[in-house]
């Protein structure tokens, strides 16, 4: 075929270019369209999605600053935390709904002894999704708003020694003057300046057989984390024994043949938020 | 018609390349936040020093003679400060030609790490 150079001799069998601005113009458009109809809300859950999960590492190293205070018997820490997406709070011991009550037979005094605990919590409550995650008893527990069921992310150091019977329950109580809330970068401020307290029976050291430990947990309904404390309760995360839970009382759960009894409570003030 | 220029093509080609590699890094960098934290908390939470500690000071005290108290008292200060289930004992003594040997057996656990030792001890008749 002979190349034509002149313009006059081509064909434009296409159409006229302001169809093709047209069609040009509606393809750019329906982009757009798309973009903000699925784009957008899809980006801005992603952003939900990724504060919440900061925030779920934020208060995992919440709890080491919590085990650093309690277990390393260090008076004050102090950081720098970053709330995204949300805010938190501190909930005073007293203020807060659920109780862990202890059940125990005290040789010395010759009773079935009973330790009531409320521990008090540090909850992040996000804003626009549904997550909710709690700082309680040294845990970190994660929940959904409007849902039942709960789990627990990061555990308490409660354990049981296979070779001596001992079983350990380390508590952590969570007091504060007043309430605090805090969304955005701020400081966390926490002490530990009162001694913990203990509790050591030692059964098989002064010829007791074996005894049973009740513990009773009763759950906040407004914040109801029952079932991640179940699970850890009921499940091998204390030791191949574990408690086992009361068929007839739910909520009543109890760890039998122990043959030393080791309870610790760790008070640890939030000074500032 | 004038040919096209394509001498710059490969710049939207890098432009591409780059930028598919940004989000491959971002992902990876994403990924290494956890394992770090979680490297971290593991590594904090190793009792080395406590079982130093305890280990140097059990071994000392049996050689300089063992006594129920003083198995009480370590039991007790183990506890106390570190919240850890400690227990120790002496084996029977088997005299031996030059040496009597005997062993420490030590156990340590606070929860997260579970540690037991035999710990030979040799004196000379």
């Amino acid at each position: 075929m002979l190349r034509n150079n002149s313009y006059s001799d081509t064909k434009e069998s296409g159409v006229s270019e302001a169809i093709g601005f047209i069609i040009m113009f509606s393809i750019v458009l329906t982009g757009i369209a798309m973009v903000t109809l699925y784009g957008y809300p899809l980006l801005l859950e992603s952003q939900i999605n990724s504060d919440e999960r900061t925030m779920e590492q934020t208060m995992i190293s919440l709890q080491n600053d919590f085990k650093i205070l309690t277990y390393s018997n260090i008076p004050y820490r102090d950081s720098a935390i970053r709330v995204s997406g949300g805010y938190l709070d501190a909930i005073d011991s007293e203020k807060s709904n659920d109780a862990f009550v202890f059940q125990f037979w005290n040789y010395s005094a010759g009773l079935f002894d009973d330790i009531t605990m409320q521990p008090g919590e540090l909850r992040y409550t996000s804003n626009e999704g549904l997550a909710v995650y709690t700082i309680e008893n040294g845990a970190v527990l994660s929940r959904q708003k409007f849902q039942q069921g709960s789990v627990m992310t990061a555990r308490p150091r409660w354990y049981y020694d296979e070779s001596t019977g001992t079983l350990v329950i380390i508590l952590t109580k969570i007091t504060a003057d007043r309430d605090y809330s805090l969304g955005g970068i701020g400081n966390v401020q926490m002490s530990m300046l009162t001694e913990p307290e203990t509790i050591d029976m030692d059964y098989a050291g002064n010829g007791i057989p074996a005894q049973d430990i009740i513990l009773t947990y009763t759950y906040d309904p407004e914040n109801d984390l029952s079932l991640a404390w179940r699970n850890f309760l009921t499940g091998d995360f204390i030791s191949q024994d574990s408690f086992e839970e009361n068929p007839a009382t739910p909520g009543e759960y109890t760890f039998s043949g122990v043959s030393r009894f080791v309870l610790k409570e760790y008070t640890v003030k939030i000074e500032n938020l | 018609m004038e040919r096209l220029d394509e001498k710059g093509q490969w710049i939207v080609l890098m432009g591409f390349i780059i930028s598919v590699g940004i989000f491959f890094l971002a992902i990876i960098l994403n990924q290494s936040v956890m394992v770090g934290q979680t490297t971290s908390e593991g590594v904090l939470e190793f009792p080395k020093a406590e079982i130093r500690d305890l280990r140097t000071e059990i071994i000392d005290i049996t050689v300089a003679g063992n006594t129920p108290e003083k198995q009480n008292s370590i039991t007790t200060l183990a506890m106390e400060r570190e919240n850890a289930i400690v227990w120790y004992s002496q084996t029977a003594e088997e005299p031996g030609d030059i040496y009597t040997e005997s062993a420490i057996e030590i156990h340590f656990n606070n929860g997260v790490t579970s540690y037991y030792e035999n710990y030979p001890l040799f004196e000379k008749n």
